[in-house]
């Protein structure tokens, strides 16, 4: 075989998958093989290799450019909640009734009842495999804040021996539900939520549901409860200090 | 099986799901938050314009998240955001951006910050301004491959163009990129 012969035997294609440490072992000798005696093959694969190094490095650099962003809310009714409403209405068709689901009398028995099943598919990872940035919880807080008509900060929800991980914006019944998620000590998550239903005044309550502890009361027509895998009176504790700082 | 537990087994089930579908809103949300300034970058390819990259970022997270239940839980978010964010470009926003002859214009403008000493920025530039100067479809494939770490066959299957087209986009991207930034 020619030297010529050797470099007209691949493809741009075929080099570039060279380059990339990509083509096939058989082939890259060949080529490696075939580089080393013929120039002009030689020349080929330098004209492929610009310095991807630099593109990285380039690339890199552009990311410290990029401007502050948060994660924007979808519109109150979700696709999680058409979902859910979907289910329901299938449910229904299949004549089964799902009348616990759906029309209970006591609405804070039933909010109570949907954080607990909620809360205890949360695992410390659920929280911890995605870390927010001290600005993105701020942000969070004060959206949660501004959607119940609070004025809440960090300081006011921070308790002794509970880590502040984030605040988000669920819905119940298409109503806002505020949830704020912690970690305890032992990495369990806890939760502290609220609604506002407009409720009489309640004193805390301890409780267990779906084999969660947890504490609840209401205040100035908000509901609150908090709630997680912890001992119960770890939970109470930590609800006497937020019920002092939230008076709703 | 007695008609209050087929109820209770309904009831489970569909509790079950709403379940998994909130949880994989939650995953999404979480996951939006730090993938954004990528997205941003990988609009800025796009577009060449740092307004219409954040506007592309922030559709992308929204649409993300209406789609939440789509997502299917243990692949790779940022893949499936890039897929999303491509297509707002494609279909909605490239068009308008033309019209409104936004885009694809200087790259120096793309308001990148002042230069750092450490240079970070200088680099950025230039390789944004080379990026600019291959055609559209050759940059995002470059983009994917070289920064975004894709596979071949990952990039076809995203891009939904064959094999042989993305190595073809790859041999052109790295001769002109050759071209333009001699050692």
């Amino acid at each position: 075989m020619t030297q010529s012969q050797n470099s007209g035997a691949w493809t741009d294609e075929q080099l570039v998958a060279f380059l990339d440490g990509v083509g096939p072992a058989d082939e890259a000798a060949a080529i490696t093989g075939a580089a080393a005696e013929d120039a002009s093959l030689a020349q080929r694969l330098a004209d492929l290799s610009p310095d991807l190094e630099a593109m990285r490095e380039g690339m890199a650099g552009v990311l410290t450019s990029a401007p502050s962003m948060t994660v924007p809310e979808p519109a109150p009714r979700s696709s999680i909640w058409r979902w859910a409403t979907a289910a329901v209405v299938a449910a229904f068709a299949l004549g089964f009734g799902m009348q616990t689901l759906l029309t209970s009398k006591d609405n804070t028995a039933d909010w109570h009842q949907a954080v607990a099943d909620y809360q205890v598919l949360y695992t410390a990872e659920t929280v911890t495999a995605t870390p927010l940035a001290a600005e993105t919880r701020a942000a969070g807080l004060a959206h949660v804040s501004n959607r119940l008509g609070l004025d809440v900060t960090e300081a006011d929800i921070s308790v002794d021996g509970l880590t502040f991980q984030r605040a988000q914006i669920l819905a119940h019944e298409g109503k806002p539900l505020a949830q704020l998620v912690y970690l305890d000590a032992e990495q369990r998550p806890i939760a502290f939520c609220m609604m506002r239903l407009g409720g009489e005044t309640a004193e805390p309550a301890d409780t267990e549901l779906a084999g969660l502890s947890a504490t609840t009361w209401s205040r100035g027509g908000l509901d609150f409860i908090v709630i997680g895998p912890a001992d119960p009176t770890h939970i109470r504790q930590a609800a006497e200090v937020l019920l002092t700082r939230l008076p709703g | 099986m007695g008609v209050h537990s087929v109820r209770s087994e309904v009831k489970h089930g569909a509790q079950n799901n709403i379940h998994e579908m909130t949880q994989n809103f939650d995953h999404v949300r979480a996951g939006l938050s730090d993938l954004m300034p990528r997205l941003w970058r990988f609009g800025l390819v796009l577009s060449g314009d740092r307004e219409l990259a954040a506007e592309l970022a922030q559709a992308t997270a929204l649409r993300a998240l209406e789609r939440a239940e789509q997502f299917q839980p243990g692949t790779r978010l940022d893949r499936w955001c890039f897929t999303i964010l491509s297509s707002i470009w494609k279909n909605e926003l490239r068009a308008r951006a033309v019209r409104r002859g936004q885009g694809l214009v200087p790259i120096e403008d793309a308001g990148l910050t002042v230069p750092d000493q450490s240079g970070v920025n200088i680099l950025a530039r230039e390789v944004l301004t080379h990026m600019a100067q291959l055609p559209e479809a050759h940059r995002e494939t470059l983009f994917l491959v070289y920064i975004e770490g894709y596979s071949y066959a990952e990039t076809a299957e995203r891009l939904e163009i064959p094999i042989g087209t993305v190595m073809s986009r790859l041999a052109n991207g790295r001769k002109r990129l050759k071209e333009a930034m001699p050692e």
